[in-house]
Protein backbone atom coordinates (compact mmCIF):
# COMPACT_ATOMS: atom_id res chain seq x y z
CA UNK A 1 0.00 0.00 0.00
CA UNK A 2 2.83 2.38 0.94
CA UNK A 3 4.56 1.52 -2.29
CA UNK A 4 1.41 2.19 -4.32
CA UNK A 5 0.91 5.53 -2.63
CA UNK A 6 4.53 6.47 -3.30
CA UNK A 7 4.15 5.42 -6.93
CA UNK A 8 1.02 7.46 -7.41
CA UNK A 9 2.68 10.54 -5.96
CA UNK A 10 5.37 10.25 -8.60
CA UNK A 11 2.96 9.68 -11.46
CA UNK A 12 0.78 12.72 -12.18
CA UNK A 13 -1.42 10.88 -14.68
CA UNK A 14 -2.23 8.12 -12.23
CA UNK A 15 -2.82 10.63 -9.45
CA UNK A 16 -5.22 12.62 -11.65
CA UNK A 17 -7.08 9.46 -12.57
CA UNK A 18 -7.48 8.49 -8.90
CA UNK A 19 -8.43 12.05 -8.01
CA UNK A 20 -11.12 12.05 -10.69
CA UNK A 21 -12.50 8.78 -9.40
CA UNK A 22 -12.51 9.99 -5.79
CA UNK A 23 -14.18 13.26 -6.68
CA UNK A 24 -16.80 11.58 -8.83
CA UNK A 25 -17.67 9.21 -6.01
CA UNK A 26 -17.90 11.95 -3.38
CA UNK A 27 -19.63 14.25 -5.85
CA UNK A 28 -22.19 11.67 -6.89
CA UNK A 29 -23.00 10.98 -3.26
CA UNK A 30 -23.40 14.66 -2.46
CA UNK A 31 -25.37 15.44 -5.64
CA UNK A 32 -27.63 12.44 -5.05
CA UNK A 33 -28.45 13.70 -1.57
CA UNK A 34 -29.11 17.18 -2.96
CA UNK A 35 -31.46 15.86 -5.64
CA UNK A 36 -33.36 13.86 -3.05
CA UNK A 37 -33.58 16.90 -0.78
CA UNK A 38 -34.92 19.04 -3.63
CA UNK A 39 -37.39 16.33 -4.57
CA UNK A 40 -38.96 16.63 -1.14
CA UNK A 41 -39.20 20.42 -1.15
CA UNK A 42 -42.24 22.32 -2.28
CA UNK A 43 -41.79 25.22 -4.70
CA UNK A 44 -42.28 27.73 -1.89
CA UNK A 45 -39.79 26.00 0.36
CA UNK A 46 -37.26 25.86 -2.46
CA UNK A 47 -37.76 29.54 -3.34
CA UNK A 48 -37.42 30.47 0.32
CA UNK A 49 -34.14 28.62 0.55
CA UNK A 50 -32.89 30.27 -2.65
CA UNK A 51 -33.78 33.71 -1.35
CA UNK A 52 -31.65 33.05 1.73
CA UNK A 53 -28.64 32.44 -0.53
CA UNK A 54 -29.23 35.78 -2.24
CA UNK A 55 -28.62 37.83 0.93
CA UNK A 56 -24.96 38.38 0.15
CA UNK A 57 -24.59 40.39 -3.06
CA UNK A 58 -21.96 39.44 -5.58
CA UNK A 59 -19.37 42.26 -5.69
CA UNK A 60 -20.41 44.89 -8.23
CA UNK A 61 -16.92 45.02 -9.67
CA UNK A 62 -17.96 42.04 -11.76
CA UNK A 63 -20.55 44.15 -13.55
CA UNK A 64 -18.00 44.59 -16.26
CA UNK A 65 -15.61 41.91 -17.34
CA UNK A 66 -12.08 41.51 -16.07
CA UNK A 67 -10.65 42.37 -19.48
CA UNK A 68 -12.57 45.65 -19.46
CA UNK A 69 -11.21 46.38 -15.99
CA UNK A 70 -7.65 45.75 -17.21
CA UNK A 71 -8.30 47.96 -20.24
CA UNK A 72 -9.61 50.74 -18.04
CA UNK A 73 -6.50 50.55 -15.83
CA UNK A 74 -4.26 50.56 -18.94
CA UNK A 75 -6.10 53.60 -20.32
CA UNK A 76 -5.64 55.45 -17.01
CA UNK A 77 -1.95 54.52 -16.97
CA UNK A 78 -1.53 55.85 -20.53
CA UNK A 79 -3.29 59.08 -19.60
CA UNK A 80 -1.01 59.54 -16.59
CA UNK A 81 2.06 58.85 -18.76
CA UNK A 82 0.93 61.40 -21.35
CA UNK A 83 0.30 64.00 -18.65
CA UNK A 84 3.65 63.29 -17.02
CA UNK A 85 5.33 63.50 -20.44
CA UNK A 86 3.75 66.87 -21.20
CA UNK A 87 4.68 68.11 -17.76
CA UNK A 88 8.22 66.81 -18.25
CA UNK A 89 8.64 68.76 -21.50
CA UNK A 90 7.10 71.86 -19.95
CA UNK A 91 9.33 71.60 -16.90
CA UNK A 92 12.38 71.37 -19.12
CA UNK A 93 11.34 74.52 -20.89
CA UNK A 94 10.45 76.36 -17.69
CA UNK A 95 13.79 75.53 -16.03
CA UNK A 96 15.54 76.65 -19.12
CA UNK A 97 15.73 80.43 -19.16
CA UNK A 98 15.80 81.98 -22.60
CA UNK A 99 19.38 83.18 -22.00
CA UNK A 100 20.73 79.67 -21.62
CA UNK A 101 18.88 78.52 -24.72
CA UNK A 102 20.33 81.34 -26.82
CA UNK A 103 23.82 80.65 -25.45
CA UNK A 104 23.40 77.01 -26.40
CA UNK A 105 22.35 77.98 -29.92
CA UNK A 106 25.36 80.28 -30.24
CA UNK A 107 27.94 77.72 -29.22
CA UNK A 108 26.42 74.41 -30.27
CA UNK A 109 28.05 73.04 -33.42
CA UNK A 110 27.54 69.34 -32.95
CA UNK A 111 25.57 69.05 -36.17
CA UNK A 112 28.44 70.56 -38.19
CA UNK A 113 31.10 68.20 -36.94
CA UNK A 114 32.06 65.15 -38.98
CA UNK A 115 32.61 62.76 -36.13
CA UNK A 116 33.90 60.01 -38.45
CA UNK A 117 37.18 61.82 -38.74
CA UNK A 118 37.73 61.31 -35.03
CA UNK A 119 37.63 57.53 -35.26
CA UNK A 120 39.38 56.85 -38.54
CA UNK A 121 38.83 53.44 -40.05
CA UNK A 122 35.80 52.44 -38.00
CA UNK A 123 32.83 54.73 -38.29
CA UNK A 124 30.43 52.99 -35.92
CA UNK A 125 32.11 50.14 -34.13
CA UNK A 126 35.59 50.13 -32.66
CA UNK A 127 38.10 47.29 -32.91
CA UNK A 128 36.34 45.38 -30.09
CA UNK A 129 32.96 45.61 -31.79
CA UNK A 130 31.61 48.23 -29.36
CA UNK A 131 30.12 51.52 -30.53
CA UNK A 132 32.96 53.96 -31.01
CA UNK A 133 33.26 57.06 -28.84
CA UNK A 134 32.81 59.26 -31.91
CA UNK A 135 29.64 57.38 -32.92
CA UNK A 136 28.13 57.69 -29.46
CA UNK A 137 29.10 61.35 -29.31
CA UNK A 138 27.51 61.96 -32.70
CA UNK A 139 24.24 60.36 -31.60
CA UNK A 140 24.16 62.28 -28.33
CA UNK A 141 24.80 65.62 -29.98
CA UNK A 142 22.17 64.89 -32.63
CA UNK A 143 19.66 64.38 -29.88
CA UNK A 144 20.72 67.61 -28.19
CA UNK A 145 20.20 69.56 -31.39
CA UNK A 146 16.49 68.83 -31.22
CA UNK A 147 14.25 71.65 -30.08
CA UNK A 148 12.55 69.79 -27.27
CA UNK A 149 13.95 69.45 -23.78
CA UNK A 150 13.51 65.70 -23.96
CA UNK A 151 16.11 65.34 -26.71
CA UNK A 152 18.52 67.43 -24.67
CA UNK A 153 17.93 65.28 -21.59
CA UNK A 154 18.50 62.10 -23.57
CA UNK A 155 21.69 63.58 -25.06
CA UNK A 156 22.95 64.46 -21.56
CA UNK A 157 22.12 60.98 -20.32
CA UNK A 158 24.07 59.37 -23.15
CA UNK A 159 27.10 61.60 -22.64
CA UNK A 160 27.07 60.89 -18.89
CA UNK A 161 26.93 57.20 -19.72
CA UNK A 162 29.76 57.55 -22.23
CA UNK A 163 31.96 58.98 -19.49
CA UNK A 164 31.48 55.81 -17.46
CA UNK A 165 32.81 53.70 -20.36
CA UNK A 166 36.30 53.19 -21.67
CA UNK A 167 35.97 56.15 -24.01
CA UNK A 168 38.59 57.59 -26.32
CA UNK A 169 40.56 59.98 -24.10
CA UNK A 170 41.38 62.33 -26.98
CA UNK A 171 37.66 63.02 -27.25
CA UNK A 172 37.06 63.72 -23.57
CA UNK A 173 37.14 67.48 -24.08
CA UNK A 174 34.40 67.12 -26.76
CA UNK A 175 32.25 64.98 -24.50
CA UNK A 176 32.59 67.47 -21.65
CA UNK A 177 32.04 70.46 -23.95
CA UNK A 178 28.72 69.14 -25.23
CA UNK A 179 27.77 67.90 -21.81
CA UNK A 180 28.39 71.44 -20.46
CA UNK A 181 26.25 72.91 -23.24
CA UNK A 182 23.49 70.41 -22.50
CA UNK A 183 23.57 71.20 -18.77
CA UNK A 184 23.47 74.90 -19.52
CA UNK A 185 20.46 74.53 -21.81
CA UNK A 186 18.76 72.49 -19.12
CA UNK A 187 19.39 75.19 -16.51
CA UNK A 188 21.83 73.05 -14.51
CA UNK A 189 24.30 75.92 -14.30
CA UNK A 190 26.60 74.54 -11.59
CA UNK A 191 27.12 71.28 -13.45
CA UNK A 192 27.66 73.23 -16.67
CA UNK A 193 30.36 75.42 -15.03
CA UNK A 194 32.17 72.32 -13.81
CA UNK A 195 32.25 70.81 -17.29
CA UNK A 196 33.44 74.03 -18.92
CA UNK A 197 36.26 74.28 -16.37
CA UNK A 198 37.29 70.73 -17.26
CA UNK A 199 37.20 71.65 -20.97
CA UNK A 200 39.61 74.49 -20.23
CA UNK A 201 41.88 72.24 -18.16
CA UNK A 202 42.00 69.74 -21.04
CA UNK A 203 43.31 72.51 -23.32
CA UNK A 204 40.46 71.93 -25.74
CA UNK A 205 39.96 73.92 -28.95
CA UNK A 206 36.72 75.02 -27.19
CA UNK A 207 38.71 76.68 -24.37
CA UNK A 208 38.03 80.23 -25.53
CA UNK A 209 34.32 79.54 -25.93
CA UNK A 210 34.20 77.83 -22.55
CA UNK A 211 35.82 80.83 -20.92
CA UNK A 212 33.34 83.17 -22.58
CA UNK A 213 30.40 81.12 -21.38
CA UNK A 214 31.82 80.96 -17.85
CA UNK A 215 32.00 84.77 -17.90
CA UNK A 216 28.37 84.97 -18.99
CA UNK A 217 27.22 82.44 -16.43
CA UNK A 218 28.60 84.44 -13.49
CA UNK B 1 -43.00 16.13 8.58
CA UNK B 2 -40.88 13.57 10.37
CA UNK B 3 -39.47 12.46 7.03
CA UNK B 4 -38.51 16.03 6.18
CA UNK B 5 -36.69 16.49 9.48
CA UNK B 6 -34.45 13.58 8.53
CA UNK B 7 -33.41 15.58 5.50
CA UNK B 8 -32.51 18.72 7.42
CA UNK B 9 -28.72 18.18 7.04
CA UNK B 10 -29.23 17.63 3.30
CA UNK B 11 -31.32 20.79 3.08
CA UNK B 12 -28.63 22.74 4.96
CA UNK B 13 -26.06 21.39 2.52
CA UNK B 14 -28.38 22.36 -0.32
CA UNK B 15 -28.49 25.94 0.95
CA UNK B 16 -24.71 26.00 1.11
CA UNK B 17 -24.48 24.46 -2.36
CA UNK B 18 -26.69 27.12 -3.97
CA UNK B 19 -25.00 29.82 -1.90
CA UNK B 20 -21.59 28.74 -3.26
CA UNK B 21 -22.86 28.31 -6.80
CA UNK B 22 -24.54 31.71 -6.99
CA UNK B 23 -21.42 33.96 -7.18
CA UNK B 24 -19.69 31.46 -9.49
CA UNK B 25 -22.59 31.35 -11.96
CA UNK B 26 -23.28 35.08 -11.78
CA UNK B 27 -19.62 35.89 -12.48
CA UNK B 28 -19.59 33.40 -15.33
CA UNK B 29 -22.73 34.82 -16.93
CA UNK B 30 -21.46 38.37 -16.60
CA UNK B 31 -18.15 37.40 -18.17
CA UNK B 32 -19.90 35.60 -21.03
CA UNK B 33 -22.77 37.97 -21.75
CA UNK B 34 -21.70 41.27 -20.18
CA UNK B 35 -20.66 42.47 -23.63
CA UNK B 36 -24.29 42.17 -24.78
CA UNK B 37 -25.47 44.49 -22.04
CA UNK B 38 -26.22 41.67 -19.64
CA UNK B 39 -26.09 43.15 -16.13
CA UNK B 40 -25.88 41.99 -12.53
CA UNK B 41 -29.66 41.94 -12.12
CA UNK B 42 -30.08 39.89 -15.31
CA UNK B 43 -27.48 37.40 -14.07
CA UNK B 44 -29.21 37.17 -10.69
CA UNK B 45 -32.54 36.52 -12.41
CA UNK B 46 -31.01 33.85 -14.64
CA UNK B 47 -29.48 32.12 -11.63
CA UNK B 48 -32.86 32.11 -9.90
CA UNK B 49 -34.60 30.78 -13.00
CA UNK B 50 -31.87 28.19 -13.57
CA UNK B 51 -32.32 26.91 -10.01
CA UNK B 52 -36.06 26.72 -10.51
CA UNK B 53 -35.50 24.78 -13.75
CA UNK B 54 -33.37 22.26 -11.85
CA UNK B 55 -36.07 21.92 -9.19
CA UNK B 56 -38.80 21.49 -11.84
CA UNK B 57 -36.76 18.88 -13.75
CA UNK B 58 -36.34 16.91 -10.54
CA UNK B 59 -40.07 17.12 -9.79
CA UNK B 60 -40.91 16.05 -13.38
CA UNK B 61 -38.52 13.10 -13.14
CA UNK B 62 -36.30 14.38 -15.94
CA UNK B 63 -33.40 14.66 -13.54
CA UNK B 64 -32.76 11.83 -11.11
CA UNK B 65 -29.83 10.66 -9.04
CA UNK B 66 -29.38 7.82 -11.52
CA UNK B 67 -29.44 9.71 -14.80
CA UNK B 68 -27.25 12.64 -13.72
CA UNK B 69 -24.08 12.01 -15.68
CA UNK B 70 -22.37 15.32 -15.00
CA UNK B 71 -22.05 17.16 -11.70
CA UNK B 72 -25.08 18.99 -10.33
CA UNK B 73 -23.00 22.16 -10.48
CA UNK B 74 -22.43 21.74 -14.23
CA UNK B 75 -26.10 20.93 -14.74
CA UNK B 76 -27.18 24.04 -12.84
CA UNK B 77 -24.73 26.26 -14.74
CA UNK B 78 -26.03 24.90 -18.02
CA UNK B 79 -29.64 25.62 -17.03
CA UNK B 80 -28.68 29.19 -16.06
CA UNK B 81 -26.75 29.65 -19.29
CA UNK B 82 -29.69 28.35 -21.35
CA UNK B 83 -31.95 30.82 -19.62
CA UNK B 84 -29.49 33.63 -20.29
CA UNK B 85 -29.26 32.82 -24.01
CA UNK B 86 -33.06 32.67 -24.17
CA UNK B 87 -33.39 36.04 -22.55
CA UNK B 88 -30.80 37.52 -24.88
CA UNK B 89 -32.38 35.85 -27.90
CA UNK B 90 -28.91 35.06 -29.08
CA UNK B 91 -27.11 31.80 -29.29
CA UNK B 92 -23.63 32.02 -27.87
CA UNK B 93 -21.52 28.94 -28.26
CA UNK B 94 -19.82 27.85 -25.09
CA UNK B 95 -17.81 24.73 -25.61
CA UNK B 96 -17.63 23.69 -21.99
CA UNK B 97 -21.32 23.12 -21.45
CA UNK B 98 -22.55 22.71 -25.02
CA UNK B 99 -24.72 19.68 -25.50
CA UNK B 100 -24.71 18.23 -21.99
CA UNK B 101 -28.41 18.90 -21.58
CA UNK B 102 -30.99 20.19 -24.03
CA UNK B 103 -33.25 23.18 -23.48
CA UNK B 104 -35.86 20.96 -21.85
CA UNK B 105 -33.34 19.82 -19.28
CA UNK B 106 -32.90 16.30 -20.64
CA UNK B 107 -29.43 14.82 -20.58
CA UNK B 108 -28.14 14.41 -24.11
CA UNK B 109 -24.78 12.79 -23.60
CA UNK B 110 -22.34 11.63 -21.02
CA UNK B 111 -19.60 13.92 -19.87
CA UNK B 112 -16.50 12.58 -21.62
CA UNK B 113 -14.22 10.60 -19.41
CA UNK B 114 -10.78 9.97 -20.86
CA UNK B 115 -9.27 8.42 -17.77
CA UNK B 116 -8.70 4.82 -18.76
CA UNK B 117 -6.52 3.71 -15.87
CA UNK B 118 -8.52 2.18 -13.06
CA UNK B 119 -7.00 3.46 -9.84
CA UNK B 120 -6.47 1.18 -6.86
CA UNK B 121 -9.40 1.12 -4.48
CA UNK B 122 -7.29 1.92 -1.40
CA UNK B 123 -5.78 4.95 -3.08
CA UNK B 124 -9.22 6.20 -4.06
CA UNK B 125 -10.39 5.73 -0.45
CA UNK B 126 -7.49 7.86 0.80
CA UNK B 127 -8.19 10.50 -1.83
CA UNK B 128 -11.89 10.56 -0.91
CA UNK B 129 -10.85 11.68 2.59
CA UNK B 130 -8.42 14.25 1.22
CA UNK B 131 -10.76 15.80 -1.37
CA UNK B 132 -13.66 16.04 1.08
CA UNK B 133 -11.67 18.57 3.08
CA UNK B 134 -9.62 20.66 0.68
CA UNK B 135 -8.62 24.20 1.71
CA UNK B 136 -9.73 27.29 -0.24
CA UNK B 137 -9.25 27.99 -3.14
CA UNK B 138 -8.12 24.45 -4.00
CA UNK B 139 -11.54 23.22 -2.95
CA UNK B 140 -13.21 25.09 -5.82
CA UNK B 141 -10.34 24.76 -8.30
CA UNK B 142 -9.81 21.00 -8.11
CA UNK B 143 -13.52 20.20 -7.85
CA UNK B 144 -14.25 22.47 -10.80
CA UNK B 145 -11.57 20.84 -12.91
CA UNK B 146 -11.88 17.16 -12.01
CA UNK B 147 -15.53 16.86 -11.07
CA UNK B 148 -17.30 19.57 -13.06
CA UNK B 149 -15.06 19.17 -16.14
CA UNK B 150 -14.76 22.92 -16.49
CA UNK B 151 -12.25 24.45 -18.87
CA UNK B 152 -9.54 26.71 -17.44
CA UNK B 153 -11.20 29.71 -19.11
CA UNK B 154 -14.62 28.97 -17.61
CA UNK B 155 -13.11 28.43 -14.17
CA UNK B 156 -11.13 31.66 -14.39
CA UNK B 157 -14.35 33.53 -15.15
CA UNK B 158 -16.29 31.81 -12.40
CA UNK B 159 -13.68 32.17 -9.69
CA UNK B 160 -12.61 35.68 -10.65
CA UNK B 161 -9.09 34.92 -11.95
CA UNK B 162 -7.60 37.16 -14.62
CA UNK B 163 -7.04 34.43 -17.23
CA UNK B 164 -6.60 30.72 -17.89
CA UNK B 165 -2.85 30.89 -17.27
CA UNK B 166 -3.33 32.19 -13.73
CA UNK B 167 -5.86 29.45 -13.24
CA UNK B 168 -3.36 26.84 -14.41
CA UNK B 169 -0.76 28.14 -11.96
CA UNK B 170 -3.26 27.98 -9.10
CA UNK B 171 -4.29 24.48 -10.10
CA UNK B 172 -0.70 23.25 -10.11
CA UNK B 173 -0.16 24.80 -6.66
CA UNK B 174 -3.26 23.00 -5.45
CA UNK B 175 -2.00 19.71 -6.83
CA UNK B 176 1.23 20.33 -4.93
CA UNK B 177 -0.75 20.86 -1.71
CA UNK B 178 -2.75 17.73 -2.38
CA UNK B 179 0.48 15.76 -2.79
CA UNK B 180 1.80 17.22 0.46
CA UNK B 181 -1.30 15.99 2.26
CA UNK B 182 -0.90 12.58 0.75
CA UNK B 183 2.76 12.53 1.76
CA UNK B 184 1.72 13.25 5.35
CA UNK B 185 -0.69 10.32 5.20
CA UNK B 186 2.14 8.18 3.84
CA UNK B 187 4.38 9.19 6.75
CA UNK B 188 1.70 8.23 9.28
CA UNK B 189 1.30 4.77 7.73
Amino acid sequence: MKKELTNILNDDKQLESALCEAMHRVGEQRDGARINAMKQMSEDEFRQMLNKTATEPVPRVNMFSRSMFVRAIAACACLVLVLVGINYIDMGQQNNPAGYASLFNTYYQGDKVNWNTFDAGDDKLNAKGHPSTAYMLENATKLMSRRDARGNHEGIRRLEYLLTLNYKKSLEHEIRWYLGLGYMRDGQVNKARLEFRRVISLKSPHTADAQQILQKLK
Amino acid sequence: MKEKNNFMPAIDDLGKFFGDERPKVVKYLLAQYGKYGFGQDDADDCFQEGCMAVWRNIQDGKLTEENLTCSLSTYLTTCCRNHATHSLKKMVSIETFEGIIDEEGNLTRDVPDDHDDTPKEEIVEILIEVVADLPEPCDKVLWGFYRDNLSMDAMAQMLGYSNADTMKTTKSRCMKKLKERMLNILKDM
